[in-house]
C-alpha cells in the first residue's frame, strides 16, 4: 500500500472525490472556499441565532437548521450548475429575465398579497409552497442576461442609444420593481452589477459617467424616503438620536471594537442578547467580528478575498466571452454583497441590510449565491488546459 | 480570442475590489485594534449590570428569644425546558425534590414553553439536590417569615421589597436590613440577567435582631381574647395592651381595625377615654390636698348643669363620698370635685401623667392626642377634663399613666425593645427602664388603687374578678367622635385593670372601638381582661413574679360572685369552675376529660381553670397527664398528649 499522492496545489486543501468538478485547480478551489465558508457560516449563524431563537421562545437551533436544509439544496444546485455547460445560460437568458420580472410582478401587484404577503413593511416574498425571493432570482438573471447580451451588442457600445439604451431599459423595470418592494439595497447592488459587466464587456467611460448623473439623484431620493431616511440621518449623524436608528450601527461598532485582536470565544459574544439587531443576518459580520475578533474578520476577508481572486483568474481563463463576463459577473456578485454587508458593520455606508454571502441567513439568498459559484465552477471546468470534454 | 473584451477593464475591477476589502481590513483593524478599548469600556457599561444582593434581614424575637420575624432563605425553581438533556431524569428529580405531581412535572418541562416557574419556593438544600442538572435554574429569594402567623402583626409591622414599613420593621430597618452585598451580572439589552455570568463583588451583611420586651404567649392569649370579643360584640376593632408597671415593658400590645391585625390603633389612634380617665382626676385632687376620698359630694338628683352642659348619672343621688363617685363612676360627682382645681393645676396634673405627649415608644406613627392648655378651654372644659372628656388618648398612654398608679406614682416611658443585637446574635444595644417623672406621692398611687379595687369588687368593673387575686380597674364608656361631633350609637368601651391590686404586676388596657348591644366598658372590655388575667396566670411562660404572687394570693379563695352587671344588656357566661374540697379537705379541681378536642379549644378550657397547659404533638387531644377526673390545683402543669386527627 503505497500513500496515496498529496495534492500540493493551493487548493488541495480540499480533496475532491472521484467524481471530481474538473482537473483545474480554480473549480476545486472555488468548491473547497465555498464549503469552507459555508460550514463556518454555519457556525457563526448558529451563535448568532440560538440566543434570538430562544427569545423567541423556538428551540435554539431552529434558525441554523432551516439555514443547513437551505444550504443542503443549494450545494445541490452548485453541483448542477458546476456541471451544466455554462453556455446553456446564454440561450435561456432571456428566460430566466422573464422569469424573474413575472416574479418580481407578482410580488408587488396590489392583488397577490395572499402569496405574498408584507413582511416587516416591505414585499420581498413569494410563498408559492416554498418561501422565495425573486429580487435573488433578479440577481443571477440580471447577470447572466447583461453578460449575453454585452457579448451580442459589443459591436454597438459604442452608440449611447443602440448600445446602452437595451441594457437600461431592462435593468431599469427589474430595478423599478424592486423598489416597490422595497428593498433598495438589492436595487442598487443589481445596478452595480449590471454596470460592472458592462463597464468589463467595454462599454464607454463617458456612457458610465452619464449613468452615474442618471442614477445619483434616484438614489439620493430613495435614500430620503420612508424607513430608509432616518437610517440615513442617523449615519451622518450618530449622535443625533443614540437610542434609534443610529443605534444599530453604534452597536455593532461596539460587537467588533470589543472583539479585539482574538475576540471573546465562540458563542461568547454578548450583543447578540438583544443589542445587535438582526445579528444573524444584516449584522452578522459585527457578531463574527465580537467572538472571532480582528482575526476572525481577517480570515472572512481572506476567504472572499480568495473567492475573488480565484473567480478572476476564471474569468481570465475563460474559453470566450460570455465566460468571461459570467465569471466577472459573479465574482462581483459576491464580492459587492461582501464588501456592503461588512461596510455596513463598520459603519463605512449607512445601513442598508445586505446579507453576508454565504453566512447571513436567508436562503434565497444562500441558494442563489450557491448557483452563481456553481456558474462559476461551470466556466472554470469548460477553462482550456484543466477542462472538461465540452469545451 | 479576438472577440474578447479588454484585459485591462477586468483587471481594473479586480484592483477595486481588492482595495475595497483592504478598506475592510484597515476600517475593521481601526476598530477592533486601535479602538478596542473604547468599544470595549462601552461594551461594558451596557452588558455589566450591578446588582445588589439583599442581605439576610434580621430577627425579631419576643423576650425569651423566641422568633416573631425571620428571613428565610429560599429557592425559586425555574426550568428552560428546551435545554434539558435527560427529559425522564429531570421529570424524576422534579418529582421527588419537590413534591410535585407528575403531571406537574410534565407540564413544568414542556417543551412548548422556554421558561416555567416551578409552583412554590423550596428549601434552600434544594440547590445541592439539582448542582449540574441543566436547564434547571435556582435563584436566592429572601422571605419574611413569621412563625406565629399574624401574631403581633402590627408590633412587628411588614417588608415590602425588602423596606420595613410599619412597626419595629420600619422603626428598625437600618439594623435589621444589614448591608446588601453587590454582584455583577451580566445583561441583556432589556435588562434580563444572561445565566451563569454572575460574579460577586461584595458579600453581603445580615442585618442584626431586635429583642422585643413582648411575651410571645401573652400575646397569643391577648390577641385571642381579644379577637374573640370583636366577634362577639360585633365591634369594629379594638386594643389590647398589657404593661409591666415598675418597668415599663410592654409585654403584649394587640391592636385590631376592621378585622386587620396589622392594625396599631393602640398607638395612632386616640379616643376621648371617658371614666377611665376619672382616676387621674381623683389623683390629682389627693395630691394637690384639695380633696379626700371620704369628702362629700351632693350629687342631687344625678344631673348638674354647668355653663350649658347637663351631665348625667344613672343610678346616683343625694350625697356620696369622692370614694363612692369614683367606685361609681358618678359624673357629677367627679365633675364637682374637680372644680376645687384651677384650670391649671389641671392641665398640668393630666400633663403630668403624659397625657397630650408622646410616650416615645420606639413604634412608627405615635401620636400624642389632644389636650389643650387652659387657654383654650371653655367654661365647661375643667368639668368636661374630669370626667374623660375634651381629651383625645391612646391606649397606650391609658396603660402608662395607669402604671402610674400601679407602681407608686411614677410614669414610665414605655419599653417594646429590650436590646439589639448583631448578626451573631452578640448584644449591642440594651435598653433599661425609663423614668419620666413622679407624678403623684406613693400614699396617693395607692389611695387611688384601692378606690379602683372597690370597682371591681363592687362598682362598675365586677366582671374583671378573679377568684384568687384582687384586682383594680376602671371602666369608662365614651361616644365615638368620628371629628364632625359625636356618632349615634357609637361607644369606646374600655377597661383598664391594675393586676394583682397589691404588688402589682401587669396593667390591661382593653378597649373596644363600637360594639354592638351593650356598650358600657364594664360589661364589654372587662371580661377581655379576665379571660387575659386567666390566661396570663395559667400560661407557662408569662413573665409573672409568681413568688409575689403567691403573696398577694387571697388566703381564701372563694368563687367570684358572678352577680349580673348592672349595665350589661345580657351576662356572661362565668368558667365553669368545680373548686370542692376533696376527702382530705385539700381544695382542688376535679380534670375535665377534654380528649377529643381540638387543642385550642382544650387549651382554653384548661386555662379557665387556672391551669397551665404544656403542649405535645399537634391535632386533637388523645390524653392528658394527670388523667381526666384527678385533682389538679389552680397553677399545675397540665401536659397535653395530642394525636393527628384519624381519617
Amino acid at each position: 500500500m503505497s500513500p496515496r499522492p498529496v495534492d500540493i496545489e493551493p487548493a488541495g486543501l480540499v480533496q475532491l472525490p472521484e467524481s471530481g468538478l474538473g482537473k483545474g485547480w480554480e473549480a476545486t478551489a472555488v468548491f473547497g472556499l465555498t464549503v469552507l465558508l459555508l460550514s463556518l457560516g454555519l457556525v457563526f449563524m448558529y451563535s448568532a441565532s440560538s440566543v434570538l431563537a430562544l427569545r423567541q421562545g423556538l428551540p435554539d437551533t431552529h434558525y441554523v437548521l432551516r439555514q443547513s436544509a437551505g444550504a443542503g439544496f443549494g450545494v445541490g444546485l452548485l453541483m448542477a450548475c458546476a456541471f451544466i455547460p455554462y453556455r446553456l445560460w446564454e440561450k435561456c437568458a432571456w428566460v430566466l429575465l422573464g422569469l424573474s420580472v413575472t416574479g418580481l410582478v407578482l410580488v408587488v401587484l396590489p392583488w397577490t398579497e395572499a402569496i405574498a404577503p408584507e413582511v416587516n413593511g416591505a414585499r420581498r416574498w413569494l410563498r408559492i409552497g416554498f418561501s422565495v425571493q425573486p429580487s435573488e432570482i433578479a440577481k443571477i438573471a440580471v447577470v447572466v442576461w447583461t453578460a449575453a447580451m454585452a457579448v451580442k451588442k459589443k459591436d454597438q457600445f459604442k452608440s449611447l442609444r443602440q448600445g446602452l439604451g437595451p441594457f437600461l431599459l431592462v435593468w431599469g423595470v427589474v430595478i423599478v420593481l424592486i423598489i416597490l418592494e422595497p428593498d433598495l439595497s438589492t436595487a442598487l447592488v443589481i445596478g452595480a452589477l449590471g454596470a460592472v459587466i458592462v463597464f468589463a464587456a467595454g462599454a464607454r467611460l463617458s456612457h458610465f459617467i452619464f449613468l452615474a448623473a442618471l442614477g445619483a439623484p434616484l438614489v439620493w431620493r430613495q435614500f430620503a424616503v420612508g424607513f430608509r431616511a432616518e437610517r440615513i440621518e442617523a449615519f451622518l449623524n450618530p449622535a443625533s438620536d443614540p437610542a434609534g436608528a443610529g443605534y444599530q450601527v453604534h452597536q455593532s461598532l461596539v460587537a467588533l471594537g470589543s472583539g479585539g485582536l482574538s475576540g471573546l470565544g465562540i458563542g461568547e459574544g454578548r450583543q447578540k442578547f438583544g443589542f445587535l439587531p438582526e445579528a444573524h443576518n444584516d449584522f452578522i459580520f459585527a457578531m463574527i467580528g465580537e467572538e472571532w475578533g480582528f482575526l476572525g474578520v481577517l480570515l472572512v476577508v481572506v476567504l472572499y478575498t480568495l473567492i475573488v481572486l480565484v473567480g478572476f483568474r476564471i474569468a481570465s481563463r475563460a474559453p470566450d466571452a460570455f465566460g468571461e463576463l459570467l465569471a466577472i459577473g459573479c465574482s462581483s456578485l459576491i464580492a459587492l454583497q461582501a464588501f456592503l454587508h461588512m461596510a455596513v458593520g463598520l459603519a463605512l455606508a449607512p445601513p442598508t441590510g445586505l446579507s453576508l454571502p454565504l453566512v447571513s441567513f436567508g436562503r434565497s439568498n444562500l441558494v442563489m449565491t450557491l448557483v452563481a459559484l456553481g456558474i462559476l465552477i461551470s466556466v472554470a471546468r469548460a477553462a482550456p488546459g484543466g477542462k472538461a470534454a465540452y469545451a | 480570442m479576438v472577440d474578447r473584451p479588454p484585459a485591462w477593464r477586468r483587471r481594473m475591477l479586480l484592483v477595486v475590489w481588492l482595495i475595497a476589502l483592504g478598506i475592510i481590513c484597515m476600517r475593521a483593524g481601526q476598530v477592533q485594534l486601535a479602538q478596542a478599548s473604547d468599544w470595549r469600556s462601552m461594551a461594558e457599561s451596557q452588558h455589566r449590570a450591578d446588582q445588589i444582593v439583599a442581605a439576610t434581614r434580621g430577627s425579631i424575637l419576643d423576650r425569651d428569644g423566641t422568633p416573631l420575624a425571620v428571613s428565610r432563605e429560599r429557592v425559586r425553581v425555574s426550568i428552560a425546558p428546551r435545554e434539558i438533556e435527560d427529559m425522564e431524569a429531570t421529570r424524576e428529580l422534579l418529582q421527588e425534590h419537590l413534591g410535585v405531581s407528575g403531571a406537574t412535572a410534565s407540564r413544568l418541562t414542556s417543551l412548548e414553553r422556554k421558561w416555567t416557574v416551578a409552583p412554590d419556593l423550596y428549601a434552600p438544600d434544594t440547590r445541592v439536590l439539582f448542582r449540574g442538572v441543566r436547564g434547571v435554574y435556582l435563584d436566592r429569594v429572601l422571605q419574611r417569615f413569621h412563625p406565629h402567623g399574624d401574631l403581633a402583626r402590627g408590633v412587628l409591622g411588614t417588608v415590602l421589597e425588602g423596606e420595613g414599613l410599619g412597626g419595629i420593621e420600619q422603626a428598625f430597618d437600618e439594623l435589621l436590613r444589614g448591608t446588601p452585598g453587590r454582584e455583577v451580572i451580566a445583561r441583556d439589552n432589556i435588562g434580563q440577567a444572561i445565566p451563569g455570568e454572575r460574579v460577586m463583588m461584595d458579600p453581603p451583611k445580615a442585618g442584626g435582631q431586635v429583642v422585643l420586651t413582648l411575651d410571645m404567649d401573652l400575646q397569643e392569649i391577648v390577641q385571642q381574647a381579644l379577637a374573640e370579643a370583636i366577634e362577639e360584640r360585633e365591634a369594629r376593632g379594638g386594643d389590647v395592651i398589657v404593661v409591666e408597671p415598675q418597668s415599663g415593658e410592654v409585654l403584649a400590645l394587640v391592636s385590631v381595625k376592621d378585622g386587620h391585625t396589622n392594625s396599631l390603633s393602640a398607638v395612632n389612634t386616640p379616643h376621648e377615654p371617658g371614666s377611665t380617665l376619672k382616676p387621674f382626676t381623683v389623683a390629682g385632687l389627693l395630691q394637690e390636698g384639695l380633696a379626700s376620698m371620704q369628702d362629700s359630694i351632693d350629687v342631687g338628683n344625678g344631673t348638674w348643669e354647668i355653663e350649658g352642659r347637663t351631665l348625667h348619672d344613672i343610678h346616683t343621688q343625694g350625697m356620696m363620698t369622692v370614694a363612692d363617685a369614683l367606685r361609681e363612676s358618678s359624673n357629677v360627682g367627679i365633675a364637682k370635685a374637680a372644680q376645687s382645681m384651677t384650670p391649671g393645676v389641671q392641665y398640668e396634673n393630666l400633663r403630668d401623667f403624659g397625657f397630650g405627649a408622646r410616650t416615645g415608644i420606639e413604634l412608627p406613627g405615635e401620636v400624642p392626642g389632644t389636650l389643650r392648655r387652659p387657654d383654650g378651654w371653655t367654661p365647661q372644659s375643667s368639668a368636661s377634663l374630669a370626667i374623660g372628656y375634651e381629651i383625645s388618648v391612646t391606649s397606650l398612654q391609658m396603660a402608662m399613666a395607669y402604671g402610674a398608679l400601679a407602681n407608686g406614682g411614677i410614669l414610665m416611658q414605655p419599653r417594646l425593645i429590650s436590646e439589639t443585637r448583631n448578626s451573631e446574635g452578640a448584644t449591642v444595644r440594651s435598653f433599661g427602664s425609663q423614668k419620666v417623672r413622679q407624678v403623684v406621692s406613693q400614699g396617693v398611687a395607692g389611695v387611688v388603687r384601692q378606690g379602683l379595687v372597690d370597682v371591681v369588687e363592687d362598682g362598675t368593673g365586677t366582671l374583671a374578678q378573679l377568684a384568687s387575686f384582687r384586682v383594680a380597674g376602671k371602666s369608662g364608656t365614651a361616644r365615638s367622635n368620628s371629628g364632625n361631633g359625636y356618632e349615634e350609637g357609637a361607644y369606646y368601651s374600655s377597661f383598664v385593670s391594675i393586676f394583682p391590686a397589691e404588688n402589682p404586676q401587669l396593667v390591661i388596657v382593653v378597649g373596644l372601638d363600637r360594639p354592638q348591644g351593650a356598650y358600657y366598658g364594664g360589661a364589654v372590655a372587662a371580661p377581655v381582661t379576665r379571660a387575659t388575667m386567666e390566661a396570663a396566670l395559667a400560661a407557662r411562660a408569662t413573665p409573672l413574679d409568681r413568688g409575689a404572687l403567691v403573696k398577694a394570693a387571697q388566703p381564701n379563695p372563694t368563687p367570684p360572685q358572678l352577680q349580673e352587671t348592672r349595665f350589661a344588656a345580657r351576662t356572661l357566661e362565668p368558667p365553669v369552675l368545680t373548686l370542692l374540697p376533696d376527702q382530705n379537705g385539700a381544695l382542688g379541681v376535679s380534670l375535665p376529660d377534654v380528649s377529643g378536642l381540638a387543642s385550642r379549644v382544650a387549651i382554653r378550657r384548661l386555662h379557665g381553670l387556672g391551669l397551665r397547659v404544656f403542649p405535645g404533638g399537634s391535632g386533637e387531644i388523645w390524653t392528658t397527664y394527670p388523667l381526666p377526673g384527678e385533682r389538679v390545683l389552680p397553677g399545675d402543669t397540665i401536659h397535653l398528649h395530642l394525636q393527628a386527627k384519624q381519617r
